[in-house]
């Protein structure tokens, strides 16, 4: 599904952030990828969600090859990505409503089908009865529901979250690992970016390691690590 | 894309960029209507311009006047010269301006004049009416005059006429000009303005970017941003310059001769509707090239 080889990120002039990252998700799969501050994980969920290109190596996104996309076709290729920030990032002036039909209204389609899709998306997550109202007036967790809400109404194919628990207590992220999981159960392939051990230890998924612009991949099931080269994960 | 011009109530106006919440949306509409009605100023006096000339020229363009001085007057004379001129190709009419005729000429400078019209050397004016203004006839005309009046002077209006249609058409060129320069204007500073707005919500545009947001996804929010904006300053300047022009045409009307009377045909009026729009369109694809632009530069 997506498939990075010898991929370098560098900001400006400045040192290289991520450097010579081989990996390759399979599709269905669920990663968490950590690493302490600073190690790039942010970074490397930009190049994942091809909101920046490389500054070197290749990344192959759903069979294409990006750097030969025109911006065009890599529009197209993002709507097949939900993406959950780290500060949520959803836009203050509009409803709860708006916020998470915003992918929906991007992909085209009629207003009709998107306020029953939303509704129900809101209901479920328990938001239905203040989808009317701005995130600004709303609690953190609210505020995380829709953007969880937001990044994966448009039924994407790969979500990627960054650092989702981490200003939230222990037992609403246990909570989304579990909402996480019915999804992957579903066929979507998923990477969340974290460093709570909490999380890490309950759940037997493979770990990306960001050390140092390396990365390193561990498989708790098996409790070996491999470097980088060519793993098929 | 039919979205984008259905404003649903629940989406307030309807932007994923808050651009209605930003200062300055006033300064924009007040600057367009602003520029409209200098725009609709301009068309009018490219238009108007062409009407006066056209009024100043008609009624000399084909007439020549020739004079016979005071001291020389003969009725021969002036009835032999008037049968040679009418001989001419070309010549319609030749007339002598009667007595009636001068004295409502130099009545405005001397009053009522009868009593010492005896008295005044007066000088024979023929007017000449051709057919078409060209060097033929006239020289044809200034032949005949000195072998028959030598000492007449013919007055093809000649000078005059092309300097002030000189000077009329450099008036007409300063107001494209001028309209061309207002164009201008209004195209810099909608692209400033869209400018700027994307650079104050580049987090909002790359959000939608990250979304897979096209580039005319989100270009059309700030086309139509402008388009509503340029409306709103477009229909106001249109009425600012329909107020104008019909104060124009009153003034005109109540004291004739201070202006040249200004009467527009339907075509000329739905110019001045015209114009404004063009002006408008100018605004909505300045804005279209300018956050494209900017896209471009998103990877
Ligand atoms: N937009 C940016 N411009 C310049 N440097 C950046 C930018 N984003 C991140 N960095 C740098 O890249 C490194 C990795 O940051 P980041 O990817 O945010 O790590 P993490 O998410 O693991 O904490 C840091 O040294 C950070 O300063
Ligand atoms: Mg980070």
């Amino acid at each position: 599904m997506i498939k990075f080889e010898h991929v370098g990120l560098r900001y400006g002039i400045g040192p290289e952030v991520l450097s010579d990252i081989t990996f390759t998700l399979t599709s269905g799969s669920f990663h968490f990828l950590c690493g302490p501050s600073g190690a790039g994980k942010t970074s490397l969920m930009s190049l994942l969600y091809l909101g920046r290109r490389p500054t070197r190596g290749t990344i192959q996104a759903f069979g294409q090859n990006t750097n030969l996309l025109s911006r065009t076709d890599l529009a197209a290729l993002r709507q097949n990505i939900g993406v959950i920030f780290q500060d949520f990032r959803l836009l203050p002036h509009m409803s709860a409503f708006d916020n998470v039909a915003l992918p929906l209204r991007i992909n085209g389609m009629n207003e009709k089908k998107t306020k029953a899709h939303v509704e129900e998306l809101l209901d479920w997550v328990g938001l239905g009865d203040c989808m009317h109202r701005l995130p600004p007036t709303m609690s953190g967790g609210q505020q995380q529901r829709i953007a969880v809400a937001r990044a994966v109404i448009a039924n994407p194919k790969l979500l990627l979250a960054d650092e989702p628990t981490g200003n939230l207590d222990d037992e609403i992220g246990m909570k989304l690992m579990g909402l996480f999981e019915q999804l992957n159960k579903m066929g979507t392939t998923i990477v969340i970016a974290t460093h709570s051990l909490q999380i890490l230890d309950s759940l037997p998924h493979s770990r990306l390691i960001l050390e140092n612009g390396q990365l390193h991949i561990f498989n708790p099931s098996t409790s070996s690590t491999t470097i980088k080269e060519n793993v098929d994960v | 894309m039919s979205r984008i011009f259905s404003i649903s109530p629940k989406r307030g106006v309807g932007y994923d960029v808050p651009l209605h919440l930003k200062l300055g949306t006033e300064f924009l509409v007040l600057l367009i209507s602003l520029m409209a009605f200098l725009s609709i100023l301009a068309a009018t006096g490219i238009v108007g311009l062409g009407h006066i000339t056209k009024a100043w020229t008609s009624g000399l363009e084909n007439s020549i006047t020739i004079e016979i001085p005071a001291a020389n007057v003969s009725e021969d004379e002036v009835q032999s010269l008037l049968q040679g001129l009418l001989k001419i190709e070309g010549v319609q009419k030749a007339q002598r301006l009667g007595q009636k005729d001068m004295e409502k000429l130099l009545s405005p400078w001397l009053g009522n004049v009868s009593s010492l019209w005896e008295d005044l050397p007066i000088p024979a004016l023929i007017t000449v009416t051709i057919s078409e203004r060209n060097a033929q006839i006239t020289s044809k005309i200034a032949v005949t005059t000195r072998k028959i009046s030598p000492n007449a002077t013919v007055d093809a209006h000649d000078a005059w006429l092309s300097d002030l249609l000189k000077l009329a058409n450099g008036l007409r060129l300063v107001s494209l000009g001028v309209f061309c320069l207002i164009m201008l204007v209004t195209a810099t500073v909608v692209a400033g303005a869209v400018r700027s707005r994307m650079a104050i919500h580049h987090r909002e545009l790359e959000l939608l970017h990250i979304m897979g947001a096209s580039d005319s996804y989100i270009t059309n929010q700030f086309v139509r941003y402008i388009l509503v904006q340029s409306l709103k300053g477009v229909s106001f300047g249109i009425l600012i310059g329909l107020a104008t022009l019909g104060l124009l045409s009153l003034i005109s009307r109540n004291n004739p001769g201070t202006l040249p009377e200004m009467t527009l045909s339907g075509a000329e009026w739905s110019l001045f509707v015209a114009v404004p729009l063009l002006l408008a369109i100018m605004a909505v694809m300045a804005a279209r090239i300018t956050a494209l632009r900017v896209l471009r530069e998103m990877p």
